[in-house]
């Protein structure tokens, strides 16, 4: 799940393109542990490419951003597993397998956010001075 | 906005994105289960994949000493070396026992069965969005392996396989509420299916439901795969029965089964790739 931040961060500092590109090979990787099906390189490529986008033309390239950013991303991706899974496949005790796991998930992954952050930062300050 | 659209940033995103598409829909169809990328990825990074496995095992191997400073240090290091010796002795003893285990296991059922057909793997991943038991394996289609083969430790059904890649399967366990099995309880020959719920799957449990009432299936019996249906060889173990519950909604009975393998402690498990009367779907 930290692989959102880590797109959302990278697509930050390096915009559209390579953060489109990054999202595609992370979202590549996690498919080969999850359904096969390649929903993660999917939606990890559009998050790349939207934050990349943002930064682009609208939003600042802040920490306050990463954190709206990532709080928009991570809880569409778990509120969606959560849906497809648990509603759609009409699976019993749905609601408390969001409160008792996916909720804090949420909150959890969001807390590695500022360190993510810097230390995005701080590989783009040596390369960008090198 | 039309220089948004024309840009190429969008271009190549949208381009993607439908090819990306493609391959999920490609992948929903497929007898395989996966997407081309998906396919291909694993096939690159399979390598890397089982390597890292393989090394994170070798560190959990690894005794940890910490080293003191004082004149005692020499004495220590020397004792510290034979108790790293010795430690490396019995790790290796530990992998050899459980891997005799593992193969005697193996051998019963061959000689049980020779009609099966074996690929054995090991688990390298775990989905971590999953709650609901579900792995990856370090064997694919090059090995023979097909989606819906059935998976074993010993002679206890773990799952199936879900999806595979050329180098690499997923599996869901029977834990998971979407596999279900058909299945007989040994002593009474009472015939019925085993599936999960999320609730069951928490606790570790699944349940053979629809029961008749009446039934003298107890706590205690044995259920085992009954081959019904082709997806699972006959006389595999499922589990043992631990209580009988009042259906919610009928006047029927649920047997609930805790399996016989503790799926989260399994490193090692063997995937049926052919078996007599196995159902092949196209």
């Amino acid at each position: 799940m930290l692989l959102i931040p880590a797109v959302v961060c990278i697509a930050m500092f390096e915009r559209d393109m390579a953060g489109m590109f990054f999202g595609l090979f992370a979202g590549a990787l996690w498919d080969m542990h999850a359904s096969g099906a390649s929903f993660n390189a999917l939606y990890l490529f559009a998050v790349g490419f939207i934050c990349g986008t943002l930064i682009n033309t609208i939003m600042r390239n802040n920490i306050v951003t990463a954190f709206i950013l990532s709080m928009v991303f991570i809880p569409v991706y778990v509120v969606g597993y959560w849906f497809f899974h648990y509603i759609v496949g009409g699976l019993d005790m749905a609601g408390f397998m969001f409160l008792r796991y996916y909720l804090p998930e949420i909150f959890y992954t969001a807390l590695f956010l500022p360190l993510m952050f810097i230390l995005v930062r701080g590989i783009e300050k040596i390369f960008v001075e090198e | 906005m039309i220089r948004f659209f024309k840009s190429t940033a969008f271009k190549i995103f949208a381009v993607v994105s439908a090819a990306l598409l493609a391959g999920s829909v490609f992948a929903l169809f497929s007898r395989s289960g996966s997407s081309p990328l998906t396919s291909a990825v694993s096939f690159v990074f399979g390598p890397i994949t089982r390597a890292s496995t393989y090394v994170a095992a070798k560190f959990e191997d690894l005794p940890i000493s910490f080293k003191s400073s004082s004149a005692l240090a020499v004495e220590v290091d020397e004792l510290e070396d034979k108790v790293d010796s010795l430690m490396e002795q019995l790790v290796d003893y530990e992998q050899v026992k459980h891997k005799n285990e593992f193969y005697q296991e193996f051998l019963e059922l061959k000689e049980e069965h020779s009609d099966y057909e074996f690929a054995e793997a090991a688990i390298v991943g775990r989905d971590a969005a999953d709650k609901l038991g579900y792995f990856t394996l370090n064997k694919g289609s090059l090995n023979g392996i097909s989606k819906d083969d059935p998976v074993i430790y010993g002679e206890y059904l773990v799952g199936v396989v879900e999806s595979v890649t050329p180098t690499q399967c997923t599996v869901s366990t029977i834990l998971n509420p979407k596999v279900n099995v058909s299945a007989y309880e040994v002593r009474t020959r009472d015939l019925g299916y085993v599936t999960s719920s999320v609730a069951l799957a928490r606790e570790g449990h699944c349940q053979m439901p629809g029961l008749s009432s009446s039934t003298a299936v107890t706590a205690g019996g044995i259920v085992c795969t009954s081959g019904v249906g082709g997806k699972f060889p006959r006389d595999l173990i499922i589990g043992t029965i631990v209580d009988i519950v009042d259906g919610t909604v009928d006047i029927s009975a649920s047997a609930i089964i805790k399996p016989g393998v503790d799926f989260s402690n399994i490193t090692d498990v063997f995937v049926i790739t052919s078996f007599d009367g196995q159902t092949v779907t196209e």
